[in-house]
């Protein structure tokens, strides 16, 4: 089977360049490379091609070093086209290295092709600077392929033909439930109908958890109803209390949130004064 | 006796706005570490500090840090006296309860690491003796982040021996105007004798008093730990910033009239504490990252006990 006949989408390519962008970023980790870039260009050798016909985008950088590789060289995204393949060349001068990466692309719909421009990470070595180095973009018009004017007026006269054969599917079937359809008043409706099911409320869930701290005080019960309290105010999980007491307008609710990080995190010698104060807010809080 | 407030309050009557500043300078204070402000030139870091240094009434000192200074500078020297035909020692503006060490990164790396040294062990070597510094002893350290030409970076390890860093922002319009306002016609005079060494001292030692639940301790770790495996850090804070964590942790219940911390005096000062201590990947520059929102994130994803 030919090469150009295997299924190589796009997706492909962004494969290619996940898979560069992922041995870059393990460098990344350790620091980018220095490099003075003094060219990074990209050029179609087609701005404007048929369906089905092939083209060509190569990507030129120079560097002033002298490199085996230049693996930061970011290839761009080709939209929908395949891609047919991608070669790329390196040459070491006495004046640095240029690489040139061809990719061999094949539209696949017609119309107006953005490329945006292949890039590079380094240090630049004239600034000492972190930098995003990014050739020029590319815009490459595709045209219908020949004859493909007469196979679009085919295709949307079977839509068409399609959608007609739909509706008139729709409005016999709704005719025929409309016929077996029972009468209106012959519709169940419960003598009984089951009661609401109460649904706790926070100020309840508060009530349980200080319920259960009066009956048995221990930290456990403690942080169940500091829990039950920041819950109250609607803060979320993982929360601090002045989070909590921002969400809330409710000021007992406030001052037994402050009394609660003090019965909770206080030295143990001045816990049962701040929870004795609790319990006194908190028993106005749920009257 | 006065109260670590009062110091605040007072630097609030000077300064305009700026309130983490004014509040790390004061937390610092008690917790007994070194600041580091960074901002723009004219954000009032260097009128916060001389504002702090009045109001304690101690020694204050300031060294412009420059390329061409030298370690004895700031130490101090030997100097041969002719009359009495033997060397005498002169000490350096080190040796003062607030130093304040502006540009720091100007200057090259042996005077950064003598100032640093001083700032670590508390006590400075001239000649062949070594003599305590005063207590209290706090070094404020500016740095501007424009101008980068010319400049010396401080390396993380040394950066670590900061407590806190703070970043001095502009001010809103409205502060803008205040100041207009209030410095047109000269600067007003700053507050003094609010505090006494002896009261930052007491202030020190029952800041340290102040009661670490194992759980609050846990969440700063976890803060801490947090920063080592974080998107976009190169290398995350040290144990030291764990014990800074805690230390101002402390120090801003303190402030608070609290004898215990709670989870958010934790996550209040942890920007402060680890901002300068994270080493970013090179593609923060890159993707123009603002590190504080990597620091802001960092904190946000640790869930308070």
């Amino acid at each position: 089977m030919p090469a150009r006949d295997l299924p190589r989408p796009a997706s492909l390519l962004a494969a290619i360049a996940a898979a560069i962008v992922a041995s870059a970023g393990g460098a990344g980790a350790q620091g980018l490379r220095t490099l003075h870039v003094e060219t990074l260009t990209m050029r179609a050798d087609r701005s404007a091609v048929p369906l089905g016909a092939e083209l060509h985008l190569t990507i030129h950088a120079r560097v002033r070093e002298r490199v085996a590789a230049l693996d930061e060289l970011i290839v761009p995204e080709v939209g929908t086209m395949h891609l047919l393949g991608d070669e790329r060349h390196v040459r070491q001068g006495p004046g640095g290295t240029d690489v040139d990466e061809t990719l061999t692309l094949e539209p696949v719909d017609a119309g107006t092709v953005v490329i945006p421009g292949a890039y590079l990470d380094a240090i630049d070595g004239r600034t000492g600077k972190p930098t995003r180095f990014t050739a020029n973009g590319v815009r490459i018009t595709v045209a219908p392929a020949a004859g493909q004017g007469g196979d679009t007026v085919r295709r949307v006269a079977l839509v068409l033909l399609g959608v007609l054969v739909a509706a008139i599917g729709i409005v016999l079937a709704a005719r025929t439930l409309q016929r077996r359809a029972p009468p209106a008043r012959a519709a169940v409706v419960p003598r009984d109908p089951l009661p609401p099911v109460p649904v706790a409320s926070a100020r309840d869930a508060v009530r349980g958890a200080f319920a259960a701290y009066r009956r048995a005080p221990s930290r456990a019960s403690l942080s169940g109803l500091r829990a039950a309290l920041f819950a109250a105010t609607g803060a979320r999980p993982g929360s601090t209390a002045r989070d909590a007491a921002t969400a809330t307008a409710d000021a007992h609710l406030q001052v037994a949130l402050r009394e609660t990080e003090a019965a909770t995190f206080a030295a143990p010698g001045a816990r049962d004064v701040a929870a004795d104060e609790l319990i006194e807010t908190l028993e106005v809080w749920l009257q | 006796m006065s109260a670590p407030r009062d110091v605040l309050l007072a630097l609030r009557q000077t300064i305009v706005g700026q309130d983490e500043v004014v509040q790390s300078l004061v937390l610092t204070l008690v917790a007994g570490g070194h600041l580091l402000l960074e901002g723009a030139p004219g954000v009032a870091k260097t009128l916060a500090c001389r504002a702090l240094a009045a109001t304690l009434g101690g020694v204050f000192r300031r060294v412009q840090f420059t390329p061409d200074l030298l370690p004895s500078d700031i130490i101090g020297t030997r100097v041969f006296d002719q009359q009495s035909a033997a060397f005498s020692t002169v000490f350096g503006p080190l040796f003062a309860n607030v130093v304040l060490a502006d540009e720091i990164n100007r200057a090259p790396a042996k005077v950064q690491s003598a100032l640093l040294e001083g700032m670590q062990e508390r006590r400075a070597t001239i000649g062949l003796e070594t003599y305590p510094l005063p207590a209290p002893f706090l070094v404020l350290a500016t740095m501007n982040p424009y101008d980068a030409e010319g400049t010396y970076p401080l390396p993380l390890a040394q950066l670590d021996r900061f407590l806190a860093k703070v970043v001095v922002a502009h001010p809103s319009r409205d502060e803008e105007r205040a100041i207009v306002d209030r410095f047109g016609a000269g600067e007003p005079p700053l507050p003094a004798g609010v505090a006494t060494a002896a009261d930052v001292l007491r202030w020190q030692h029952e800041a340290r008093t102040v009661f670490l639940d194992p759980q609050i301790r846990d969440y700063a770790i976890d803060i801490v730990r947090a920063s080592r495996s974080a998107p976009l850090v190169a290398h995350g804070a040290s144990p030291r910033a764990a014990l800074a964590l805690v230390m101002l942790a402390r120090a801003r219940a303190y402030l608070e009239n609290r004898a215990f911390t709670v989870p958010d005096d934790v996550r209040d000062v942890a920007p402060a504490v680890l901002r300068h201590r994270l080493a970013y990947d090179d593609r923060i520059a890159i993707e123009g990252t603002d590190p504080d929102e990597i620091v802001r994130r960092i904190v946000a994803a640790v869930p308070a006990p």
